[in-house]
């Protein structure tokens, strides 16, 4: 008995520290490596080269990321933060309530890469938008919908019961409840979620390939036009294996989007804690 | 082996800065009941878990004067020592989320009892006191929690007495409890006390009367008045005592 | 003027739902429309079943046979959970045992940074340290289905941790004392109640890290090698994800080979739904028997 608890104590002191010396290593690691590639003219001019990327710098990719983010997490979050609402202070039965949570838990499941088939399909082809950024970044706008409803209603269903009946029963409407008292004390969850979203929208790859991304294009000025993406990027400079430098760069920077969002995300979620 | 087995020396707790104890002086004699009861707030839940250091854990918390087992300081007895000889129930029933037959080998296992025999023996023995045993001797397995409230206390006091404990230290244990379950812990306390040192925290004047031999009545973090409870109840000496007796403090 | 604003608000917040809701209705119809034509064409029993994997041979007749990316799929998955359950429930059993609510608090952020990097940049990390690690083994090429097993094995750990922290945290604290009560130590208590109290929870968050590993696209992709053959350890494999990826941009609208794409789409959804389901009865059955 004796041994078996030592053991089970070693295994979960060991399975910690690798864990976190996992994390201190990926990010070590990127940006070790990826510091000496940033430059400002890599974050100020087009790829470049005989074969593409393995020269000039990534400024296409990082404001088509920008573009394609903003419009997912517009997509998303409206939807996401209005469904979260409905879910939790309007609709009247539980039974709806429960199909709602049934349908975000089936979305949530959605590979990221059906999620572009569906954009693929729906916006590029049905719709004839061909690809283009509009399509690419609705399509994540899919994809994190669930993500920022789930966080959303979290935080809708953590405000004290008692405060919102008070409110109730002083004859005020729902609507006056909700904007009165419930959203300012759960408003920086909900921020929180939505900025989560977009970074993990920032990151996706996936949905991108038939919707939207290209290996290479100007600096985006349109929305129905396609555009480069940083992931896409990343992950066409590794296929060729061309430019190991580039690549380190290009993580480097989307490394930095991380965690400057979590630990965006994280403050905005403490600062309502202390 | 003298009459005394637990005996407090001007002991006082204190929560942050808060005093909750003070100048607490008794002893608790073997083999015998003795009630603690108070109203709310009095400080008879902290005197129970100073007893076997359980207010430690409290973040805190802090302490003064002495508080002996036999004769030893508990300061200096090892804690966990103190423990298997101290045994506590909790107010709500607290079994584990594992089957019955684990929740009694728990402690007997970490105290290096081995064997399959042996630990049947253990699990058998003890449920049989708490007269658990013919209402669940063929579902061992089953999950503890699927007992029922007054069963999940029994088996609580049954997990107790697998560590062999001296004393059996009780907050409050019939609080969740409906009246026949309550009926049937009582019994089985009266039955313990034959082997144990039994000392029961209880807001419940009626259950103090029935079941205990002395009686602690606790004021404001003092000690107010403690005597036999037929001597105690037939007799009070302080005014305030009396009050409590006739529920002014309900 | 109130009662106007909460009617408003209530339309509009509705409107949103159904909006949301119908989205999912509509990614299931269409996944649906496009896959017929190759279910039709070529069987659901030759789809899945069938061991070759040929779209684009024209003078012999395609074969549109997925069972090699569906056991890639399900062996890459499997094996990045097992690792993940290793590390995860101990790391989950340190932090939920040890630490306190603060320190806990302090630290789990980081672990959800692990969940917030991108794929490609696991893929990238897979490509530059596993499979180069295998390769300074000996090994020809260093791409395999051990590797995407490591690399998914780290992707899905946050979610492992976290869901297993929770469950964990909550018996920790519940039988705290009642287990300090009987002179019990620390770590036996971690053994011997928190571990096996937690099946349920630890179910779960397998279910969770099932499904992240199996949709995952972009990582495995790159760094097992995507060969499409019967996967083995140290052999490459593709999985159905990968297959979609690399294939939709060469397949002509309309053709089978596009609509077989949907089908594996399909198939992945489908698989995903029943690995869910099994977990639920599981859960279920645990439930059954009193396990928290």
């Amino acid at each position: 008995m004796k041994a078996k608890v030592w053991l089970v104590k070693c295994w979960a002191i060991l399975a910690c520290a690798l864990t976190f010396g996992t994390i201190f290593f990926l990010f070590a690691y990127i940006f070790g490596k990826g510091a000496s590639a940033i430059t400002w003219e890599f974050l100020t001019e087009s790829p470049k080269g005989m074969i593409i990327g393995t020269e000039g710098g990534i400024l296409p990719a990082i404001v088509g990321s920008a573009w394609y983010t903003g419009i997912a997490c517009l997509f998303g979050a409206v939807l996401g933060i209005c469904t979260a609402i409905y879910q939790v202070y309007y609709c009247r039965s539980q039974r709806t309530a429960e199909r709602i949570a049934l349908v975000m838990k089936c979305m949530a499941g959605v590979p990221s890469i059906v999620m572009g088939l569906f954009g693929y399909t729906l916006l590029v082809l049905t719709l004839g938008w061909g690809k283009c950024i509009l399509a690419g970044g609705i399509t994540q706008g899919v994809m994190i919908l669930p993500f920022i409803e789930v966080r959303a209603e979290k935080a809708l269903r953590e405000v004290e019961g008692d405060l919102v009946h008070a409110s109730y029963a002083l004859g005020v409407s729902r609507a006056y409840t909700l904007r009165r008292i419930v959203l300012p004390r759960c408003l920086p969850q909900i921020v929180s979620g939505v900025i989560l979203g977009a970074c993990y929208a920032m990151g996706a790859a996936a949905p991108l390939i038939f919707t939207g991304a290209v290996i290479i294009s100007k600096v985006p000025e349109d929305v129905m036009k396609p555009a480069m993406a940083l992931p896409y990027h990343l992950y066409m400079l590794l296929t060729q294996g061309v430019s190991p430098e580039n690549a380190y760069g290009t993580a480097f920077v989307m490394m930095m989007i991380v965690l400057v969002t979590n630990s965006l995300a994280t403050w905005f979620t403490w600062r309502k804690k202390v | 082996m003298s009459d005394t087995v637990i005996k407090l020396c001007d002991f006082g707790a204190a929560y942050e800065k808060k005093t909750v104890l003070e100048g607490v002086s008794t002893s608790i004699r073997r083999g015998r009941i003795t009630a603690i009861m108070g109203p709310s707030g009095c400080g008879k839940s902290t005197l129970l878990k100073a007893m076997n250091r359980m207010l430690e854990l409290q973040g805190g918390a802090s302490i003064r004067g002495s508080i002996h087992l036999d004769g030893q300081d508990i300061q200096s007895i090892p804690v966990d020592e103190l423990r298997r000889r101290v045994g506590m129930v909790f107010q709500t029933p607290t079994p584990f989320p594992l089957s019955i037959y684990k929740n009694m080998t728990y402690a007997p296992l970490y105290y290096g009892v081995h064997g399959k025999q042996k630990l049947d023996e253990i699990v058998r023995e003890n449920l049989e006191i708490t007269g658990l045993w013919d209402e669940v001797k063929d579902e061992l397995d089953k999950s503890a929690l699927k007992l029922s409230g007054g069963q999940q206390q029994r088996l609580c006091i049954a997990r107790a007495l697998t560590a062999e404990p001296e004393i059996l230290l009780l907050d409050e244990p019939c609080s969740a409890l409906d009246v026949k379950s309550t009926q049937v812990i009582e019994q089985l306390l009266l039955q313990l006390k034959e082997r144990y040192t039994i000392v029961i925290v209880t807001h419940n004047l009626f259950q103090a009367r029935r079941i205990a031999d002395d009686c602690i009545f606790m004021l404001g973090g003092e000690l107010w008045e403690q005597n036999t409870t037929e001597e105690l109840f037939s007799n009070p000496q302080r005014p305030e005592t009396k009050d409590y007796l006739h529920g002014a403090y309900a | 003027m109130r009662k106007l604003e909460d009617r408003i608000v209530h339309a509009v917040m509705g409107l949103f739902c159904l909006v949301t809701v119908l989205l999912l209705a509509f990614l299931i119809y269409f996944i649906f429309r496009e896959s017929l034509p190759a279910i039709r064409e070529v069987g659901l029993k030759g789809l899945l079943l069938g061991n070759s994997w040929r779209p684009l041979i024209y003078s012999d007749a395609p074969s549109f046979g997925m069972r090699n990316m569906i056991l890639s799929t399900l062996y890459v998955s499997a094996l990045a959970v097992l690792f993940a359950l290793v590390i995860g429930v101990g790391c989950a059993l340190f932090l939920a045992c040890c630490a306190s609510g603060r320190q806990r608090a302090l630290v789990m952020p980081y672990i959800d940074l692990l969940a917030s990097i991108p794929s490609v940049i696991y893929g990238f990390i897979g490509l530059y340290i596993v499979v180069k690690f295998f390769e300074k083994l000996g090994r020809a090429t260093g791409e395999s289905v051990l590797a995407g097993g490591i690399v998914l094995s780290v992707m899905i750990l946050p979610y492992m941790i976290s869901s297993c922290c929770d469950t964990m945290v909550q018996i920790y604290e519940r039988f705290r004392l009642p287990s300090r009560a009987m002179g019990v130590s620390r770590w036996y208590m971690a053994s011997q109640l928190v571990l096996p109290a937690s099946t349920r929870g630890i179910l779960i968050s397998m279910a969770l890290a099932t499904g992240r590993a199996m949709g995952e696209t972009m990582a495995v992709m790159m760094v097992m090698g995507n060969a499409i053959g019967v996967p083995k350890l140290l052999g490459k494999g593709e999985t159905i994800s990968a297959l979609i990826a690399m294939e939709m941009g060469i397949a002509e609208v309309g053709s089978t080979h596009y609509s077989a794409l949907y089908t594996a789409g399909l198939v992945l959804m489908v698989m995903l739904f029943a690995i869910n389901i099994v977990f639920e009865r599981l859960k279920k059955k645990l439930a059954k028997e009193g396990k928290a």
